[in-house]
Formats: C-alpha cells, structure tokens, sequence
C-alpha cells in the first residue's frame, strides 16, 4: 500500500468511527447550558440595571444642578440690587469699608456664579449697556468725584476684558455704577440649612435575586422591615426576611460531576429560610448611597440531608465521592453587608437598587441583588 | 426552511428537546473524534461534553454556509487542542531535534482493523505523537497550521508524524497479528 494512500484509508476509517456516549453525558452537557444561560441572564439583568441606575443618576444631578443654578442666580441678584440701593446713602469711607450685610453675596457665590452663570451674567451686562469702554479712569473721576460717590476709584487693571471680576462687583441702577469691592468681606456666612428633624421612620420593603451557596441554587428573598432615621447620615434597619432557593447541587467540574448513587434519587435541592438582621446605614452626604453592615439571624430548612465531597480513597490516587449527613433544619447566625444606591425619590418613597452578601455560621453565602422601596411613615 | 435550520433555531431558543436532538445525532461521530485525541474513553466523554457545552454556547455564530456537522468536528477538535495546552502534556520527544527521520519506503501493512481497533491502537502512541499524526493524516491540517496551534517549531511537527507514522505502522500490524493467532489456533 502506497504511503498516501496508508493515510487516506486510515483517514476514511477514522472519520466514520462513532461510539455510543454514556447517558451521564447530556444531563451534565444539559445542566452547563442552563448555568450558562443563567449566567448570561444576569450578566444582562446586571449590564441594564447599571444603566438604567448611571441613567436615573444622570437625570437627577443634573436636574438638581439646574435647580441650583436658578436658585443661586435668582438669590445672587436680588441680594445685590438691594444692597445697591441701600448704599446710595452711606458716605463714601463707610461705603468702601464697612462689612457688608450678611446676605450680601460672597467670593464662594460669586465664584459659582463665574462657573456656573458667566453667560447670564454676560448677558445681563450686554443688556445694561455696561462695556469696558465706561470704565475709563479719568472719566470715572470726573463723573463720580462731584457726586462723592467714590474715594477710590476702580483700576483699569481690575476689570476684566468683559467688565466683570470676581473680585468686584458692579451694578448700574439709575445712570449710577456702584462698584463694592469684596476684598475686605469677612468669611462667607453660609446659607442657613433648614434644621432636620432628630428621628424619622420608614418602611422598607425589599425584594431581591438571590443565589445560595456557590451560586448553584437561585432564588428570591423578600424583607420588610422598619428603618429609623438619626439625622442625615445614620440609620439602623431591623427586619424580617424569607428566602427560597433551588437547583441541582453542583459537582466538582467536567472531570468530577456529582454522581450519587441510586439511593439518592434526586439532586433537586431546595432551601427555604426565615430571618432577621438588624443593619446598621450609613447614608452618603448627598444622602444616595447607603453601605450597611449587620448581624444575621437565620433558620433554615432544606430538602436535601445529603452533601457529597469529593476525596481520595486509600491505596489509590482516584478521587471518589463520599456522602455525609447533615441536619436539614438549623439555625445559624451570621453577618450582613448591604449597599443600596437611590434610584428615584419623592417627598415621601425612595425607590433603590441593592445588594448584599451574608454568610452564616452554618457556612451558607448568600448574595443577591434587588430593589429597595422605602415610605415614610412618621416624622 | 431545512429540518435542521429548524432544529438550530429552537435551540436558539433554549429549547431543551431540540438541544438533546442536536445531541443525539452527532454525538456518536463526535466522541469518535473525541476517542482519537484521548488516552480513555472517560476522557473521550469529557472532552465531548466541553465540546457540546461550547457548540450550545456558540451556536448562533453558525452561519449555515457549511455542514453543521463540519463546524461542530470543529469545535471538538479545538476543545480537544485546548485540552492539550491546558494539560501541557509534552508534545515533543527529547531526541526528535537531532534526528532526521525518513519515511518508511516499505509497504505499510493493509489496514483490516475496524475503526475503533484503530482508534484503539492509536492511543497507545505517545500523546503528541498521537496528536500530530490525528490532526495531519485525518483531519487534513498543514503542518504549519499544527505548529501554530501546539506553538512548536514545523520542523517538529515534521517529525513527530514521521514517528508517529512509523510506529503505528508497527503497533497495527502487531495489533492485526494478534487478532489473526485466535482464528488460526482454531483452524
């Protein structure tokens, strides 16, 4: 037989061989694609949510932002025009040196207006016909110097190019410029903040995608609870909780899938739980992130009293299944760590996104994620 | 639409009764292809059932241009090749960079084994030898393609084959020797 064709009989030979699997084959091929199409659901249910959550974050800053904006600027102006007008009567040492009033606006607001504002404030200046041009040194002497309005006149070198500084301030009202220089205003007296109320309660309902233990059974748990509220960073959340979980009891990968006997018909395993954990929140400044950490108190109940491992048996250096028992119903205790991000707020709900992970003493993990809703109850 | 246009679509879809179709009609073939890159038939049945999870998993990147059966042979031999890097079995023998080897110019023995006696012999070749010879001789591949795929030289590839070659050449007719002495102490 020639050398090519030693091949290509081999070849035809070999192309044609088939042999029957095992049936233990497709239930651990079936089991793969459904961990895997599990995954990916998440891996989505994750990738929309943190979407939907940067999105609504988005939204809600920049909402704020332009509220801000509008706030300062409409407090800016009035402020200005009105201690403008007070000051047409001081002579001009006191007017140039006495500390302003305290809602006259100060190097912080007017910075932020410089950021925020510089158009509207550009435009209120193109609109007033204030240019450059007016603040000519000499004619500023001559048309205020018989007026007394000024003892120092403003330097060309202290306006800039579109009129306005940081540093000083003018208004035109009624033909006249009034020009305070801020250089000598004391430290910024804070907007006064509207005092909170010590404690507030709400009511918080959760409801979460969870998974227990490796991540092989999935399920959901729901909590409700009640939150009380110390000022504007503290929390402390004590609850109540059920979780249900089920799947099949993973093996030990492709090369070691569980095998039991035939006196353990099923695999099916589920897990149901009852518990409380009493969390202790701390909120971010803004007040839309809350990290908590508390203690769990867990009893749980599973349909499975059978846990497989996988070891080496004596003499050999195959690994083998063992089985052991475990008590089915068992309280654990544990501990909590939660974040929850604030999605949507009204006067009276919070609507947020949260996860968490607890692990017990009995060694089970949970981890899960969900949605939070909070309402009011009682201030 | 074709039957199996039908069957690849409600896999799409998740269904589980035509993913065990899907199974069942190639799985045969396939751990055949499985058999030939492995030492045992467990291992075979290992690597076919990452084979499959990766078939499920890549599924809608078959465009239908060629045979499904082609794309997943494929797949099998990929994750077979895979296996092998992961395992880092030693694909090159420690004399093979000095010696230049020739091919046999003598007959090679007519092949009267079945398929899976074969298969069967050719595991007992050393595992790179065994791999090399599989993807040159049956699945057609250059031997610059193999030495881009086990990262070792061409002129390794070379080698191994022509080892590989001549020692299943002897490990055949051993094998056809054997099976040949019970019919006749019969006779």
């Amino acid at each position: 037989m020639s050398n090519e064709l030693f091949e290509k009989k081999l070849a035809q030979e070999l192309k044609g061989l088939s042999m029957q699997p095992s049936g233990a084959v497709w239930p651990q091929v079936e089991k793969r694609i459904q961990k895997e199409r599990k995954r990916r659901m998440i891996f989505w249910w994750i990738v929309s949510s943190s979407i939907l959550i940067a999105g609504t974050g988005i939204w809600l800053s920049e909402e704020k932002s332009t509220r801000d904006e509008e706030k300062t600027s409409h407090i800016l102006s009035k402020n200005t025009i009105e201690d403008a007008s007070s000051n047409k009567k001081l002579p001009i040492s006191e007017e140039t040196n006495a500390a302003p009033p305290s809602s006259l606006p100060t190097k912080e607001i007017l910075h932020e207006v410089d950021n925020r504002s510089s158009k509207k404030w550009q435009n209120r200046y193109q609109e007033d016909k204030i240019h450059p041009e007016e603040f000519d040194t000499e004619l500023t002497l001559t048309a205020y110097a018989p007026q007394n309005r000024m003892a120092n006149p403003v330097p060309r070198a202290g306006l800039m190019s579109n009129g306005y500084t940081t540093e000083n301030l003018t208004e035109k009202i009624d033909d006249t410029i009034i020009v305070v220089n801020c250089n000598n205003i004391p430290p910024p007296t804070p907007f006064p903040e509207k005092k909170l109320k010590n404690i507030e309660r709400q009511l918080n309902f959760n409801g979460f995608l969870s998974f227990h233990g490796t991540g092989d059974l999935s399920g959901t748990n729901l909590e409700f609870g009640i939150e009380r509220k110390w000022g504007k960073r503290y929390g402390f959340y004590n609850n109540l909780g059920i979780t249900i979980h089920s799947g099949q009891e993973a093996g030990f990968g492709t090369q070691y899938p569980l095998q039991l006997n035939s006196t353990y018909k099923s695999l099916q395993t589920v897990t149901a739980g009852i518990q409380t954990m009493p969390t202790f929140y701390r909120y971010s400044k803004r007040g839309d992130l809350k990290i908590g950490a508390g203690l769990v108190a867990r009893y749980q109940m599973t349909s499975s009293s059978m846990y497989g491992a996988r070891g080496m048996g004596p003499g050999t250096n195959q690994y083998s299944y063992s089985i052991y028992e475990v008590d089915p119903n068992t309280f654990s205790l544990g501990y909590r760590i939660s974040a929850d991000l604030l999605l949507y707020e009204t006067k009276k709900n919070k609507l947020g996104f949260q996860l968490y992970f607890q692990n017990d003493t009995r060694g089970d993990a949970l981890t899960g994620m969900g949605l939070s809703f909070q309402t009011k109850y009682k201030k | 639409m074709s039957d199996k246009n039908q069957l690849i679509e409600q896999c799409l879809k998740g269904n589980a009764k035509a993913q065990r179709d899907l199974y069942e009609e190639y799985a045969g073939i396939m751990l055949g292809v499985c058999f030939r890159y492995t030492r045992s038939l467990a291992d075979a049945e290992d690597l076919l059932q990452e084979g499959f999870v990766k078939v499920f998993k890549n599924l809608r990147q078959y465009n239908g241009s060629g045979e499904l059966g082609a794309w997943i042979r494929r797949i099998m031999v990929n994750t077979a090749i895979n296996e092998i890097k992961k395992s880092k079995l030693s694909l090159i023998s420690q004399d093979e960079e000095h010696d230049s080897i020739h091919l046999a110019t003598t007959d090679d023995p007519e092949i009267r084994l079945a398929a899976k006696e074969i298969a069967s012999t050719m595991q007992l070749l050393p595992d790179g030898y065994r791999i090399v010879f599989n993807l040159h001789a049956i699945e057609g591949y250059a031997y610059n393609e193999i030495a881009d795929l086990l990262k070792i030289k061409p002129a390794s590839v070379r080698s191994q084959y022509l080892r590989a070659r001549i020692l299943l050449t002897e490990l055949l007719q051993k094998a056809e020797a054997e099976q040949q002495k019970p019919v006749e102490n019969e006779q």
